[in-house]
């Protein structure tokens, strides 16, 4: 079976990106708000579309935070004493994305390769995209929306990587960012219902310690996994890239130091 | 051929439970010569043994606890019955792992939700009626029938590929069984869309020290598998329940 046939014929056409307007317009972060789509910046940040947040409920939400006394070690004292942040969210956690290359994907088959996406649970083991952000202790609001986040851990370890190899996209000074579409269905073609199963083994990779780089899984139920693609590989026309003049120095405003998601 | 070991491209062909709470649980390599039947293995020109591509794994119920320790000295209630969940436990923590491979929490939970199916048991007299041994052998029996019901679709679906690991039941008994222990975090059993080199399928190196992953036999149970079967559960596993 070769599922995603579209790809053998799928052009990788250079997009242009608008130049930047005389006298320095700040950048547009996120994709256009009406799409299904993610934009990968050069530097491995990312930023959601709103149609993306409200579909898949990315937004950080309010918690109730409760300070969890740690077990003191022996010959410790209460001088010691350490404390860890429990969270707690009254409408659940919301999701984050899992990315999925298929070239580490065994059960794939076909004929080319492609990225998948996939949502799951923020609070879940080995979430790539959207899954923490800082919070301010007080009141419990997080310090970011997941619009404006930018974090860029898993983009720079990983995605930049895999949209070069697998789509042919390199970001440079001269091409800034792609738009990564989430897709359902291609015409007839639905690929949620094709490539979702009752019990998915995804391929992770171990980003921290000793194994650091190394191949990994993760078991997810009735994960729901669509296409990750950018429209030049889907043979549809990238959206305009215009930026409205009241979101200029949303450039000085980012903060990237928030934990990545 | 299945044995102790990590076996690839395996696949659960039967399982079936005797009135003694005895669960027999079936492997199948998925291999041309492994699908032959006997007839036409012997018409192959090869010599093709059948029944080296499967391999039968037991899981007993747990046997009573000691009513005395090493010494001599009585056991409490509260320690034999300590004794007697971590043993469910264990019977329990492989049923869901095989299950794992296959369906959701929804299913996978139901071993645990109805352990006590048709049992007079509760809080109050759950140390003294775990002790017993029709509530024990029924614990064991509902949560084995509750896997055959949610494993039951999944049989001889030679799409579904497994890596298997069995461990050698111990240093005497060389046959093949499961690893009983901590199963989540050392797994004896993961599909095979999971690439080698990310495997977690692996002897630990305590199984390695004990030369767990070593299936040859030893002197020992060569002589016992010249004996009758006897009562004792784990003796009741040998080549020739195994292999007809």
């Amino acid at each position: 079976m070769s599922a995603l046939q579209f790809l053998k014929n799928a052009k990788l056409e250079e997009v242009s990106v608008k130049p930047r307007a005389a006298g320095g317009r700040s950048k547009q972060w996120n994709p256009n708000p009406t799409s299904l789509a993610i934009r990968l910046w050069k530097d491995g940040s990312v930023f959601p579309s709103q149609a993306l947040v409200d579909q898949f409920d990315l937004e950080y939400k309010i918690a109730t935070i409760t300070k969890v006394a740690l077990p003191l070690k022996e010959g410790q004292t209460e001088e010691d004493q350490k404390f860890k942040n429990e969270y707690y969210y009254v409408s659940g956690p919301g999701n984050g994305f899992d990315v999925i290359d298929s070239r580490r994907w065994p059960s794939y088959k076909a004929d080319g390769d492609t990225l998948f996406i996939s949502p799951v649970q923020k609070d879940q083991a080995k979430v790539d995209l959207f899954s923490s952000v800082g919070y301010n202790e007080e009141d419990g609001t997080p310090k970011n929306s997941v619009m404006e986040q930018g974090a860029n851990s898993f983009g720079k370890s990983t995605l930049l990587d895999a949209v070069k190899e697998i789509y042919g996209i390199e970001l440079t000074a001269e091409r800034e960012y792609v738009d990564l579409l989430v897709v359902e269905k291609l015409e007839d073609f639905n690929i949620v219902e094709t490539f979702s199963k009752e019990v998915t083994f995804l391929p992770k990779v171990i980003v921290r310690g000793e194994e650091k780089g190394k191949a990994d899984m993760q078991r997810r139920e009735k994960a729901k996994i669509y296409l990750f693609a950018p429209a030049s590989a889907l043979g549809v026309e990238e959206t305009s890239d215009e930026k409205p003049e009241d979101q200029e120095n949303e450039e000085e405003n980012r903060n990237d130091s928030i934990p990545r998601g | 051929m299945i044995g102790v070991g990590i076996s690839q491209n395996v696949y659960l062909s039967s399982v079936t439970m005797d009135d003694k709470g005895v669960l027999d649980i079936t492997f199948k390599e998925n291999t041309p010569e492994a699908k032959m039947n006997v007839f036409e293995a012997m018409q192959s020109g090869e010599a093709i043994d059948t029944s080296a591509f499967e391999k039968t794994v037991k899981l007993f119920a747990p046997m009573e606890p000691f009513e005395k320790d090493s010494k001599g000295n009585p056991v409490t209630q509260e320690k034999r019955a300590g004794a007697m969940q971590r043993e469910l436990t264990e019977r329990q923590q492989v049923l869901i792992h095989l299950l794992k491979g296959y369906t959701t929490s929804d299913a996978y939970t139901r071993i645990g939700k109805e352990s006590f199916s048709g049992l007079d048991i509760n809080k109050d007299n759950y140390e003294s009626e775990i002790l017993k041994k029709e509530v024990f052998i029924q614990v064991h029996k509902n949560r084995c029938r509750v896997f055959i019901e949610e494993i039951t679709p999944f049989l001889n679906d030679d799409t579904l590929l497994f890596r298997l690991l069995l461990v050698r039941q111990d240093k005497d008994k060389h046959f093949a069984t499961f690893r009983k222990k901590n199963v989540e975090d050392n797994p004896f059993w993961e599909p095979m869309d999971i690439p080698a080199e990310a495997s977690k399928v692996k002897f630990t190196p305590q199984e390695i020290k004990d030369g767990l992953n070593d299936g040859t036999p030893s002197q020992r149970s060569e002589a016992a598998d010249k004996k009758p079967a006897g009562d004792k559960p784990a003796g009741t596993t040998n080549a020739a329940t195994i292999f007809g």
